[in-house]
């Protein structure tokens, strides 16, 4: 099933290709992109999957790829030692964090623009600035967004290196991301861009959605919306297991 | 094998939760304790979020509780009367928890009070339990002793308390038990479970049982069954408020669960059959204990990292 879908999107990819290759002689090159699957469904064995991007880059740039999930305030707590006991004595929240980013480069981030380009096109780990709500300076805030990333990072929403973009055919690439087993849900977004000279020269975007299917979702849905049902239900479901479990015990 | 919780939205590993439902029940089978005490802790410790682990917890204690009471209901072993002005304290303990926990939540320090109240419990049933088990046998020999001197001295700190409460008013006759007490006893031992149960995700028998013994002076034929059944019915709110108020019970998570205890709790009662019930005490009091030290550990020594990180959607 999910061979048929990649040669599928290959073609479809070459079909796109092959009139754009007369456009691509008269000296605007185009970016193209697509992905394998536009919908990455978490069912109840769902134990993380692979994202697959294809794309045409004609422009004879150098290429990034990224994949970034959806935006939350997030909040980074400092232990401290209060009356002997470690507890939080300090907390820095920080606006817009993606709950997941992935990033693939065809070469070298530093050698593609200069740190401005870069963190303007959010590209790389390293070029990431998040903005603090509470008022600190630099110095003040730089632990708490040092230990942001490396947090996100050890529980791989964040990754700590690019990806590599394999170039199947001339100007046809791929790149596969990875997702883990707790991928967060949402609306994701795939950005492929192309720079010259330091300069980004072409972009652009796919979007994927990470969501729940099927009895699993149902569940999570009843849940948000009939909260005071669901939880009746539960309680429900537990006497109906204590009682069965009862019964099982007594008969022997 | 993985499953994914469609609550707590991360996957886990079936097998790990199995094992925890079926040690939690094998305890519950063996020394008709809840266990809860450590299901709450495990879970965190597998990568539970605390709020998803105490939410979920609350309703695999009424499943548990509910195998424990059908025993006790059977023998006649359960006062409605007291049972029902417990709940009343009980239900209104735990909706203050579920508020407390919501506050604690918003600053940020839901897992500090969560290990602290653990620790403090804990550390201090376990230890009255080690000391009661081990010198049960040879404080007879001094009693015997002491005996010819017949010198009492001052009066305990629970006598002392006895004695204040019987001067409370609003008095009540619980004629099952045979008993005589102001509606506060019962209602305060209840509200202390409630708040109990639905901030460490704990049904409290541990406490419970003793201070309806110390303090409202129930036979203890009927201590046991009169806790289970209220038990049922705080944990049962706790859970719905959970559900309501925060979203964070997990009914994959609990079904895994409950099946672990309930397999657990069958090897559990056959196994209590072969083990004395002093060496029984012993061990269960060094567990408790080792948790609670183990909890202390967290709170007491430097960790390694000092940062922790939070999403708000």
């Amino acid at each position: 099933m999910m061979q048929l879908r990649y040669v599928l999107t290959v073609l479809i990819v070459c079909c796109v290709l092959s009139p754009s290759m007369a456009l691509a002689q008269l000296g605007s090159g185009r970016l193209l992109l697509a992905l394998a699957d536009e919908n990455v469904d978490i069912t109840t064995n769902f134990s993380g999957r692979e994202v697959v991007v294809f794309g045409v880059n004609e422009t004879g740039g150098d290429l990034a790829v990224t994949l970034t999930g959806p935006r939350a305030y997030t909040i980074i707590r400092k232990k401290g030692q209060a009356l002997g006991i470690w507890a939080n004595v300090k907390a820095v929240g920080f606006s817009n964090v993606p709950l997941y980013y992935d990033y693939a480069l065809s070469r070298n981030e530093n050698s593609l623009a200069n740190a401005d380009i870069l963190r303007r096109d959010g590209l790389g780990v390293n070029a990431m600035k998040f903005e603090a709500r509470a008022r600190l300076n630099d110095s003040e805030a730089r632990p708490f967004h040092e230990a942001l990333i490396r947090h996100k990072q050890q529980k791989a929403y964040f990754s700590y290196a690019a990806k590599s973009i394999d170039y199947t055919g001339g100007k046809l690439f791929k790149v596969v991301f990875k997702l883990p087993a707790d991928v967060p849900t949402g609306e994701y977004t795939v950005k492929a861009m192309a720079y010259k000279g330091g300069q980004r020269i072409a972009e652009e975007k796919a979007y994927l959605q990470i969501h729940q299917v099927g009895f699993s979702a149902q569940l999570y849905r009843y849940a948000q919306e009939h909260a005071f049902l669901y939880g009746l239900g539960v309680v429900f479901f537990a006497v109906f297991f204590g009682y069965g479990a009862h019964a099982l015990l007594s008969r022997r | 094998m993985h499953v994914y919780l469609p609550i707590a939205e991360m996957s886990i590993s079936v097998e790990a939760i199995l094992t925890l439902g079926l040690c939690v029940g094998f305890l519950s089978g063996f020394f008709g304790v809840g266990g809860g005490f450590l299901t709450t802790p495990f879970l965190m410790f597998l990568g539970v979020p605390p709020a998803i682990a105490v939410g979920t917890q609350t309703s695999q204690l009424v499943a548990s509780s509910v195998t424990g009471v059908l025993g006790h209901w059977k023998n006649k072993n359960v006062d409605l009367k007291i049972a029902g002005v417990m709940l009343g304290g009980g239900i209104f303990g735990s909706f203050i928890g579920v508020f407390i926990f919501k506050m604690l939540q918003a600053l940020g320090q839901i897992d500090v009070a969560i290990r602290l109240l653990y620790v403090v419990l804990l550390g201090t049933i376990g230890t009255l339990m080690l000391i009661e088990t081990t010198s049960s046998f040879w404080s007879k020999k001094k009693k015997d002793a002491q005996d010819g001197q017949g010198a009492e001295d001052k009066p305990s700190l629970v006598e002392r308390m006895k004695a204040k409460m019987r001067t409370w008013p609003y008095k009540m006759r619980f004629p099952v038990s045979k008993l005589h007490v102001s509606v506060f006893v019962p209602v305060g031992i209840g509200f202390i479970g409630g708040v109990l149960a639905s901030i460490l995700g704990i049904g409290g028998g541990f406490l419970l049982v003793p201070a309806m013994i110390y303090f409202l002076g129930m036979p203890a034929t009927l201590v046991a069954g009169t806790c289970l059944f209220q038990i049922i019915f705080t944990t049962g709110f706790a859970s719905i408020m959970h559900a309501t108020a925060n979203h964070t019970v997990d009914v994959v998570l609990a079904a895994l669960l409950i099946t672990g205890g309930v397999i657990g709790a069958q090897v559990g009662v056959r196994a209590s059959k072969y083990v004395s019930g002093a060496k029984a005490r012993i061990f269960l009091a060094v567990l408790i204990l080792g948790v609670s030290l183990v909890l202390a550990g967290q709170l007491l020594i430097a960790p390694k990292e000092l940062y922790s990180l939070e999403v708000r959607l």
